[in-house]
């Protein structure tokens, strides 16, 4: 084999560029590899406090945030927000490649989404500090009264909150651009660690916050200390035991009148005596009509609606006959509302009251209060105001009495009495209206996803045994057809009244002895609604049949369920008569066949199902025994419930008081 | 002797009211208008008979006695009358009748928010169809619906005619210048 000479020197030669451009390419890919390590380090180590800094929030994030828990949270965020400026710092150089990382595994989805992350929890942690120092004198009060703080009293909180509306607004706006940012959030991508605490964790203390803020920034005006001066605000005294739907028997409305943060005036006067007749009324509902023989509706009665906005719609038209007072929020509440707050502030002593009126004695001080003494005159119905009066205004003193130590107490009570519906609100604030909304604390009756029942009771009766009845429901759930799901609804009423009363409609001329101002051993006459999601069908139902001889109008009520037309949104609600008579139990049923597309959530790409209630506490309730019952398809595979149910062969059982809404989650897989 | 005096003259007084009150009682059957008997001034008794609820809402009669006067009027608590002015010789009977008395509803319409209050507008006993601004005015109202715009709408007899309705302060007016039914629905779009 001939080789020409110089052939193997001319390819050293060639070569020896290639093998320096190779190690100089190796040498770079080295460098930028030692780099990358250790920025990916340095982002590594950033990430590990941002995620120690997020599991301290985590592990301190209550379920329900007290101002203490507040207090505690916010001073663990500076530290929070540094170590995000440092990671973003780091990172923001890259973050334009972060949507192109999708595909790493396990991570990519957390990477795609690095930018919107960033920029979520940055903003939620420049709101929260600057809430927090705009707060921090309150919090500080509230956790040690003994603090010498600029905050000592109601007046100085309104001030505190009024001299920091800046900070608050600023916070507020770094707030709504969180949420937009949460908006643009892929939450499907991410890995299940951060979906679970961006779901379980950041969402709700995002709500918790957003109201929060909404609450700080609208205080002020809501007592009379902004720009839009005094307040007027009309109570609403309900008499559960004579139940309605918002909360009870309308027996007194008040004006309450704040200015500053003071009481201005505080007034109250009978229902029945908030009738002016030179004025036009609107007709009353076909059932009042037909059953209290009312031809129109009046103030009394105008909490007629389950839902609260929609009675507040005709209080204020109604007490307008009788006052030429602009009215910026009406608040309702029940008797149950003042145990609560005697249970909280203790005692009081009302003038002319020879004792304290404590927690325990309040319900029947009252309704001994509705009874003239010996040897006076009082006519039936015509209630004596003035002890409701006397109390709110004793309370009212000593909510306004500068007693820090009181006011965390006192707002741990109104939230359970809000979460309760002891007490509803209804406030002409933009800001505080969706805030109401979300928590459910406006009253209104909706819904627009998954299943839903109310059972709404309406004392028909013209007395006040609802202080003898006690309800119960049971609603029984079949899935196992999943394309056509029915349910049934058991509601039981039971009257512990005499069982010897006749069903005579207004007594009947019958007196009983003590009762003729407060009757409570009667029959129980009710028009109940029961609320269910749109689309439901009633297939069947067991009925009671009212003797013409127990209705006021003589006239019969058959076994029938009234296709209510109220325009509840997402609802269709039925009604029926029932009269229960002392000592009896009445048992009503409902058949429905529920709409599947609506109540059933599938999820095709893991062949599951979610089943989502929701149950709606009647206001004016306390805590109505509640069971479900959720039968399942057969071979069904149960993936998830909410808490407290018991799983029986392919049945789930809850069993609950009603002293809330209570919303319930089953997921199951079925083949 | 004076005593026997004021014995006589309190007699002639009772058989003289009496007497009154026999010639003006009016009866449900006298309600339609067909019906020509001139009810000339308020009968208590009867109008109570007309409007004795048995609940605990008692609102005003659903009969008024004659309109003769000016002055505001209500009709069973569900129309209000404002009367500006009226003619000496004429005179408004107004009831308020039951809505299933209506034989049809306006136009486009599935409802009635309030009604039916029947006015009838006489001059001279005769009956009046339509009331000029020199014969009187009158206004009738009705309480509005919450978030229901509402139209006021009156029966001649034959055909519904809108009444141009304005809301002020949740109620809902209208000239009454006809004899007719007036009733209050959902204002159609």
């Amino acid at each position: 084999m001939n080789r020409k000479p110089g052939a193997n020197l001319t390819q050293r030669t060639n070569r020896r560029p290639v093998k320096w451009i190779i190690f100089i390419i190796c040498s770079l890919l080295l460098v930028l590899l030692f780099f990358t390590g250790l920025k990916i380090y340095r982002i590594y180590g950033l990430l590990q406090n941002v995620r120690s800094d997020i599991s301290f929030l985590e592990n301190n994030l209550p379920s329900t945030a007290s101002v203490n828990d507040a207090e505690e949270l916010t001073k663990s965020l500076p530290k929070l927000d540094k170590d995000l400026a440092s990671l973003r710092t780091e990172v923001q150089p890259w973050l334009w490649l972060s949507p192109f990382l999708r595909w790493v595994p396990n991570y990519g989805g957390d990477l795609s989404q690095a930018r919107n992350l960033l920029e979520l929890a940055q903003n939620l942690s420049i709101s929260a500090q600057d809430a927090g120092q705009a707060l921090e004198p309150i919090f500080e009060v509230t956790s040690n009264p003994a603090t010498t703080s600029s905050v000592s009293g109601p007046s100085s909180l309104i001030n505190q909150l009024s001299n920091e509306q800046t900070l608050l607004l600023k916070a507020q706006s770094e707030f709504r651009q969180a949420r937009i940012v949460r908006g643009q959030l892929d939450i499907n991508v991410l890995s299940p660690s951060i979906r679970n605490l961006i779901t379980q964790k950041v969402d709700p203390a995002m709500n918790s916050m957003g109201d929060g803020l909404s609450l700080a920034i609208s205080f002020p005006e809501v007592i009379g200390a902004g720009p839009g001066g005094s307040k007027t605000y009309l109570l609403l005294v309900q008499n559960e035991d004579e139940l309605r739907p918002t909360g009870g028997f309308i027996t007194a409305v008040g004006q309450l009148v704040l200015d500053q943060g003071h009481l201005l005036d505080l007034s109250f006067e009978d229902s029945g005596s908030l009738d002016n007749w030179s004025m036009p009324y609107p007709m009353a509902p076909w059932q009042l009509s037909q059953y209290m023989d009312s031809p129109v509706l009046i103030l009394r009665d105008a909490n007629w609606f389950p839902d609260f906005p929609s009675s507040v719609l005709y209080v204020k038209e109604l007490y307008a006959y009788t006052h030429q007072t602009t009215v910026n929020g009406v608040i309702g509440f029940d008797q149950q509302f003042l145990i609560m707050l005697l249970q909280t502030m203790g005692p009081l002593n009302v003038a002319g009251v020879p004792y304290s009126i404590t927690a325990d004695n309040v319900v029947s001080y009252m309704r001994a209060s509705k009874s003239p003494e010996t040897g006076q005159q009082l006519s039936p119905g015509g209630d004596d105001k003035d002890f409701i009066r006397t109390i709110a205004l004793a309370m009212v003193q000593k909510i306004l009495t500068d007693n820090p130590s009181e006011w965390r107490s006192l707002s741990q009570t109104l939230l359970k009495a809000l979460d309760e519906r002891h007490l509803v609100l209804q406030l002409d604030n933009p800001d505080l209206e969706s805030v109401l909304a979300r928590r459910g604390w406006d009253g209104a009756l909706r819904s627009d996803s998954g299943d839903f029942l109310t059972v709404i009771d309406s004392n028909v009766g013209f007395n006040k045994t609802n202080a003898v009845v006690s309800t119960s429901l049971t609603y029984d759930v079949d899935l196992t057809n999943l394309a056509a799901p029915v349910s049934n609804l058991l509601i039981s009423h039971t009257n512990r009244a005499a069982a010897d009363i006749p069903c005579a409609p207004r007594g009947g001329g019958v007196e009983i002895t003590l009762e003729e101002y407060y009757p409570i051993d009667r029959c129980y006459w009710d028009y109940m609604r029961v609320y269910t999601p749109q689309g439901a069908n009633l297939t069947s139902g067991t009925l009671q049949s009212v003797p013409a001889s127990w209705m006021i109008l003589d006239q019969a009520v058959p076994p029938q369920v009234d296709l209510l037309d109220e325009s509840e949104p997402g609802l269709q609600g039925f009604g029926t008569l029932l009269v229960v008579p002392g000592g009896k139990t009445i048992n009503t049923t409902m058949q429905f066949a529920l709409p599947a597309s609506r109540i059933l959530l599938k999820d095709a790409a893991t062949h599951s199902f979610a089943y989502d209630l929701t149950v709606r506490k009647q206001p004016g309730t306390l805590a109505i025994p509640f069971a479900l019952r959720i039968h399942l398809p057969n071979n069904a595979i149960l993936r998830s419930a909410s808490q407290g149910g018991t799983v029986q062969g392919n049945n789930l059982l809850f069993q609950m008081n009603l002293n809330t809404d209570v919303n319930v989650e089953v997921v199951f897989s079925s083949p | 002797m004076s005593k026997v005096i004021r014995y006589i003259g309190a007699a002639i007084l009772l058989l003289g009211i009496l007497f009154l009150a026999g010639n003006q009682i009016v009866t449900a059957s006298n309600l339609p208008w067909e019906n020509s008997i001139v009810v000339e001034s308020q009968n208590t008794s009867a109008m109570l008979a007309s409007n004795q609820h048995k609940g605990t809402v008692i609102p005003p009669p659903i009969e008024l006695p004659l309109i003769t006067v000016p002055g505001s009027y209500s009709l069973g608590g569900v129309c209000t009358l404002l009367v500006a002015q009226l003619q000496p010789d004429v005179t408004l009977h107004a009831a308020l009748l039951p809505l299933n008395s209506l034989a049809k509803k306006p136009a486009n319409t599935t409802s009635y928010l309030a009604g039916d209050c029947a006015l009838k507008f006489q001059l001279s006993g005769n009956v009046l169809h339509v009331l000029t601004s020199d014969e009187g005015s009158v206004q009738i109202c009705f309480a509005q619906v919450p978030n229901i715009i509402g139209q006021i709408y009156v029966l001649d007899g034959r055909t519904w005619a809108a009444v141009t309705t304005t809301l002020t302060n949740g109620i809902e007016c209208g000239t009454a210048d006809e004899t007719g039914d007036y009733v209050l629905v959902p204002q159609s779009y």
